[in-house]
């Protein structure tokens, strides 16, 4: 699983403020403009892209704070 | 007769001593835990320099200690004000002097935020909740001389010059209110209402009081639950609640995020929206699958005290329904819709501004009589006494059953993720920084939930560019005021004839591609 596939669906979902192409991995994505409005059609979007479901526990901020925190969530999913 | 709200909390306390008035995650306290708190932190704040019918503002997250101040300020003799601690600095300030406060009420983390942020500030006063040993005071009752025309808060929402303005909420106006509230929802001490709005919103104050005046269980939604809304679905279910009282959005992510299942909110009573147009597809959805459950859209603005007007919604909405009316008067409430011509009607087809009257509107905006002679008039058809109507500045229609429909905002204030906000109030504060030449901020509502609402920045900045100005605007905006889509423009920003600025071709260049 890419870094790019997931850049590419933070950019049609996360409605960030700062162009993801400006973002590195690590980057706070909430400090990009990350809204809890958007977080829920990010979440969708990547079960669709990876066909995984995130799990009650999973739900939680640290998940989508960051391109590599998503990254680490969706490849332990897949497992 | 209860004449204030803090007398909601002591009544319960007598009646359900041991029940729990309040719990967030695994901490709770019981109403006479709660009183007796309040009775012993007013006469320590009291002897800090709280003094009867003062303003005493509280800064910190939503918790069981934001519950505490806000009761204990009430007990002072104060009027208490919420201050959201995401707030940066120049707002913080601006709502300081407003207030002419010298105290402010905060716990340990909040009161190291609040040194970060008015490093300079001299002459306040700041109490940690959480380092005040109840023991060191008396716990029993206050002589409180509190009438109910004295101020119980100050809410303050978004203006359009850049300073927020600060709705005064009378204890009468309240009481009013939440005695309806807890009788037509038969809300009673085996009840658990949730609290999920802000306790810098005012659709808060539905969730504290009925909970208080019934001595039903407040269950405050943690604010780590908020940032991922799907956990809180299992979360309504998990606490028991039986009232749940949320903006509409919040029940569209439900929707939308596919974690909805059958036999869910099996305890649910209630379910209660208020603060933003309800989409009758979401109605629909949760009418179909949680038949049990009671549907109810409130409308109202802070200036009215919550809600002013509310629709039961008996029967599934229509696939083709394109509104859920926000309905009839509540008792002691008065609507009016006024016609283009500047007419006063209740009449079936009439379109127009909407205009309350009634016991629970506000006293206006604090040291503002300007703004407050503006949208608080008087009732054209008693001018022979002090009456005044509150202009809403949203338009509606009355349909032949008499009910109001919500048809938008008469000016470019806008809804937000259940805020007001004023749109100049965004380009004033973009305005005011270094490099911005030019700035029109514009939204675009997604049309009825075709796609998330969006608010938009065109700017034309000198010597500086974008990143910058996207990483300055955090330092003076709340983060769901921050543009989330800002475009760059050199030359002439598109007008009208008459030299406005062009919002309807500023929108499209705004939202339109990347």
């Amino acid at each position: 699983m890419s870094e790019s596939a997931i850049r590419s669906i933070l950019e049609q979902h996360g409605r960030l403020s700062t162009p993801v192409s400006e973002l590195d991995a690590a980057s706070d994505l909430y400090n990009a403009g990350l809204t809890s409005l958007a977080t829920v059609g990010l979440m969708l979007a990547l079960e669709d892209e990876f066909d995984i479901e995130f799990p009650d526990a999973m739900l939680g901020r640290q998940t989508f704070s960051s391109i590599e925190a998503i990254q680490e969530a969706v490849e332990e999913l897949q497992g | 007769m209860t004449t204030r709200v803090q007398d909601y909390i002591s009544e319960s306390a007598r009646r359900f001593p041991d029940r729990t008035a309040v719990t967030c995650r695994n901490a709770s306290l019981s109403y006479q835990k709660l009183d007796a708190f309040g009775n012993s932190f007013a006469r320590f704040l009291i002897r800090q320099g709280a003094v009867r019918g003062r303003f005493v503002p509280f800064f910190m997250p939503k918790g069981i200690p934001a519950i505490q101040a806000l009761v204990s300020i009430l007990k002072a003799g104060c009027a208490y004000v919420p201050i959201d601690v995401a707030s940066p600095a120049a707002r913080l300030e601006s709502i300081l002097d407003s207030l002419q406060t010298d105290l402010i009420v905060t716990d340990r983390a909040s009161a190291e935020r609040l040194r970060d942020l008015l490093p300079e500030r001299e002459g306040l006063t700041v109490i940690d909740i959480e380092a005040f040993n109840p023991s060191s005071e008396d716990d029993g009752p206050l002589d409180d001389p509190t009438l109910s025309i004295d101020l119980a808060y100050v809410l303050f929402t978004s203006g359009s010059t850049g300073v927020p303005k600060g709705v005064m909420i009378p204890h009468q106006a309240i009481i009013d209110y939440i005695d309806w509230c807890v009788d037509f929802y038969g809300i009673d001490e085996r009840d658990h209402v949730s609290n999920h709005a802000p306790l810098y919103f005012d659709n808060s104050t539905f969730d504290l009081y009925t909970a208080f005046k019934a001595g039903a269980t407040l269950h405050l939604v943690p604010d780590e639950l908020n940032s991922v809304l799907p956990r809180l679905i299992r979360w309504i279910d998990d606490e028991g609640i039986t009232v749940f009282f949320c903006v509409p959005s919040v029940l569209t992510l439900f929707i939308r995020s596919r974690r909805l299942k059958a036999g869910q909110f099996s305890r649910l009573r209630h379910l209660i929206c208020a603060g933003e147009a309800l989409p009758p597809e979401a109605v629909r959805y949760m009418m179909q699958h949680y038949p049990h459950i009671q549907y109810t859209n409130m409308y109202g603005p802070t200036e009215i005290t919550v809600d002013c007007s509310y629709h039961v919604i008996r029967e599934v909405p229509a696939e083709d329904a394109l509104r859920i009316p926000i309905g009839k008067a509540r008792p002691n409430m008065e609507l009016f819709v006024r016609d283009d011509e500047g007419r006063l009607s209740q009449q079936p087809g009439a379109q127009g501004e909407l205009l309350v009257r009634g016991l629970s509107v506000s006293y206006g905006y604090l040291g503002d009589a300007e703004k407050t002679a503006a949208s608080f008039i008087q009732n054209p058809l008693n001018p022979l006494f002090h009456d005044p109507l509150y202009c809403t500045g949203d338009r509606v229609e009355i349909d032949g059953n008499g009910d109001c429909h919500f048809l938008g905002r008469a000016d470019d204030q806008i809804k937000y993720l259940g805020y007001r906000i004023e749109l100049g109030e965004i380009e004033s504060r973009i305005l005011s920084l270094d490099g911005v030449e030019e700035c029109v901020v514009v939204f675009d509502d997604g049309e009825g939930g075709a796609r998330p609402p969006e608010i938009g920045a065109l700017v034309s900045l000198e010597g500086r560019d974008i990143a910058g100005l996207q990483e300055q605007l955090k330092a003076v905006l709340p983060a769901y005021m921050i543009p989330t889509r800002l475009r760059l423009h050199s030359g002439e920003f598109p007008r009208t004839p008459n030299g406005k600025y062009d919002r309807k071709r500023i929108r499209p260049q705004v939202f339109s591609g990347d």
